[in-house]
């Protein structure tokens, strides 16, 4: 039986914490952004797919993996930024179905939009020099930048926690999420809060898009598989919560990863039926930023 | 302090079944301290909620130290200078009392340290959540968060409701300290004695509409209104 090889397992693990690490970069953001204005954005994968390709550009132009990590992201963070102030404001006051419908649609523009400049056809981005070597992780050989991606997601989540636990723009996230009206009632303005934390939420896609970049190939429509299970994260873990999206990546990323091996044919399947029962027990999530009451 | 008056000019505001407020109109002098008195449902929260453009009026005009912000964001308006104690408090779940008391803080506002002298309580409970607070802590939490906001115009809802009486009596000195400083206040409260003992002017609502105004001493000699008015 493949599952007592200890070998097998931890492969399997490093793999599957590889892919929660880039669901939680990616949810994060959708996450906090929904627990703050009810403001769904299914056009966050597309960012992601932006940071991938900027980075592509990024390398061919300066030749180094590391530049395009710095600006690819800040590239994603200001086409958000644009995306918002033309579009994705208005949408606010509109309810949930304008912004499901324009956000969707916004994902097929997407996918035009970086065939148009960058071709149809799959790219590849090579794995920095330093990173691209193996590393013995208990005993077992496995991909430096691999490891480097988990590690890109560790940092992450460290940093958003004292972001938002200790430090005053943290605490008016929190505040806004508990109770919007009343954090406006202190005289903060929510919205630009919001337009922060969104800009925000935009570069970490772009990081996971710049990140991933080396590991997946780059083609248009590269966001699809990764958006649904983001969606997933954000739903199962419950959403305005950061320990709700480290935990409900940390789950996906595993069960995605295991079920892709153990059971190929069901692994999407062994995924929904694992969201409905948790949303069946918890119907706002494992981990919701609950307010009183 | 810079104590600023505010007024209601036929307000009408509601929810989405119709009209609450029906030309609603009073006025609160600068310094003074005014107790909002009512039946339940009568529209007093209604009110203070359209004042700090939680609601938007649809008809009438608001004006706080002579600026018009019948239309201005909630924001905007807690920038003006109002406070707001709601009725249910809005104690945010996630938020340590600290982070509470210095989520706002203006120059004008109360420093920590007088917060912590005043409310003890708070201060042994600098580090709990809102979540694990009591009923009275949490609403000592609420009027010390809207001193921190250096405000012009404090507005209370029911600040004594449901506490225990040890409670409410320290709520009770707070209040009248805030009043011999000159702060004008809106009140509303259920504890008419309570209102009377503390207010310059009391206001009535009945039906969304002013029904009666005058000084406590009037409200205690005027039995007709107040049976007609409250019940009692
Ligand atoms: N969120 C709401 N949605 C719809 N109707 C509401 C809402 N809140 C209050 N109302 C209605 O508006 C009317 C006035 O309510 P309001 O809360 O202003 O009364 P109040 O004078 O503050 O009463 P109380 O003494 O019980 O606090 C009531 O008929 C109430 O049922
Ligand atoms: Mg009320």
């Amino acid at each position: 039986m493949m599952l007592l090889d200890p070998g097998f397992l931890i492969i399997q693990t490093l793999n599957g914490l590889q892919l929660s690490m880039l669901l939680f970069l990616l949810s994060i953001g959708l996450s906090v952004v929904f627990g703050l204005m009810n403001f769904i954005n299914l056009a966050h994968g597309t960012l992601y797919m932006i940071g991938a390709y900027l980075a592509l550009s990024a390398v061919r132009l300066f030749d180094s993996f590391w530049i395009a990590l710095i600006l690819a992201p800040l590239g994603v963070a200001m086409v958000g930024a644009v995306l918002y102030a033309l579009l994705l404001r208005h949408l606010q006051s509109r309810g949930p179905m304008s912004q499901v419908l324009v956000t969707f649609g916004l994902i097929f523009v997407g996918i035009d939009a970086v065939r148009m400049i960058w071709g149809p056809l799959p790219h590849g981005l090579p794995v920095p020099d330093v990173l691209d070597g193996r590393m013995e992780i208990l005993g077992e050989v496995y991909p430096t930048y691999r490891l480097f991606i988990i590690a890109v997601g560790i940092v992450a989540l460290i940093g958003l926690y004292f972001g938002l636990e200790r430090t005053r723009l943290g605490a008016m996230v929190r505040a806004g999420v508990d109770d919007r009206t009343m954090t406006a009632a202190l005289g903060i303005n929510i919205d630009r809060v919001f337009f922060l934390v969104f800009c925000l939420g935009c570069w970490l896609a772009g990081v996971a898009g710049v990140i991933s970049a080396p590991v997946f190939s780059v083609f248009p429509g590269m966001d699809m598989s990764i958006l649904i299970l983001t969606l997933i994260v954000v739903v199962v873990g419950g959403p305005g919560s950061l320990w709700g999206a480290a935990v409900g990546s940390l789950l996906i990323g595993m069960v995605d990863t295991y079920g892709q091996i153990l059971a190929p044919e069901f692994a999407r399947a062994t995924i929904y039926a694992l969201m409905a029962a948790i949303l069946l027990l918890r119907p706002h999530g494992l981990l919701p930023a609950r307010p009183i009451h | 302090m810079n104590p600023a008056g505010i007024s209601l000019q036929s307000v009408d505001a509601g929810y989405d079944h119709g009209h609450v407020l029906q030309g609603l109109s009073f006025s609160v002098e600068p310094g003074e301290m005014v107790a909002l008195l009512g039946r339940n449902g009568s529209g007093k929260t209604t009110a203070l909620k359209t004042i700090m453009g939680i609601l938007r009026a649809q008809s009438g005009r608001i004006e706080f130290s002579d600026i018009d912000i019948t239309d201005k964001a909630t924001y905007k308006i807690a920038g003006l200078g109002i406070a707001y104690v709601p009725e249910t408090r809005g104690i945010f779940a996630s938020l340590s009392v600290h982070e509470h008391l210095t989520l706002v803080g203006a120059k004008s506002g109360w420093s920590l340290d007088r917060i912590y002298d005043t409310f003890p309580r708070l201060a042994e409970r600098r580090s709990h959540r809102g979540s694990k607070l009591s009923g009275g802590e949490q609403q000592m939490l609420a009027i010390a968060r809207a001193l921190r906001m250096g405000p012009r115009l404090l507005i209370l809802d029911e600040p004594t409701e449901g506490l225990a009486p040890v409670i409410v009596e320290e709520i009770a000195t707070i209040i009248e300290g805030l009043k011999h400083e000159g702060m004008t206040m809106v009140i509303v409260e259920q504890n008419y004695a309570f209102a009377a003992r503390i207010a310059d002017r009391i206001h009535i609502i009945g039906r969304g509409r002013l029904r009666w105004s005058g000084t406590p001493a009037e409200f205690d000699a005027d039995d007709e209104v107040r049976f007609t008015w409250l019940g009692i």
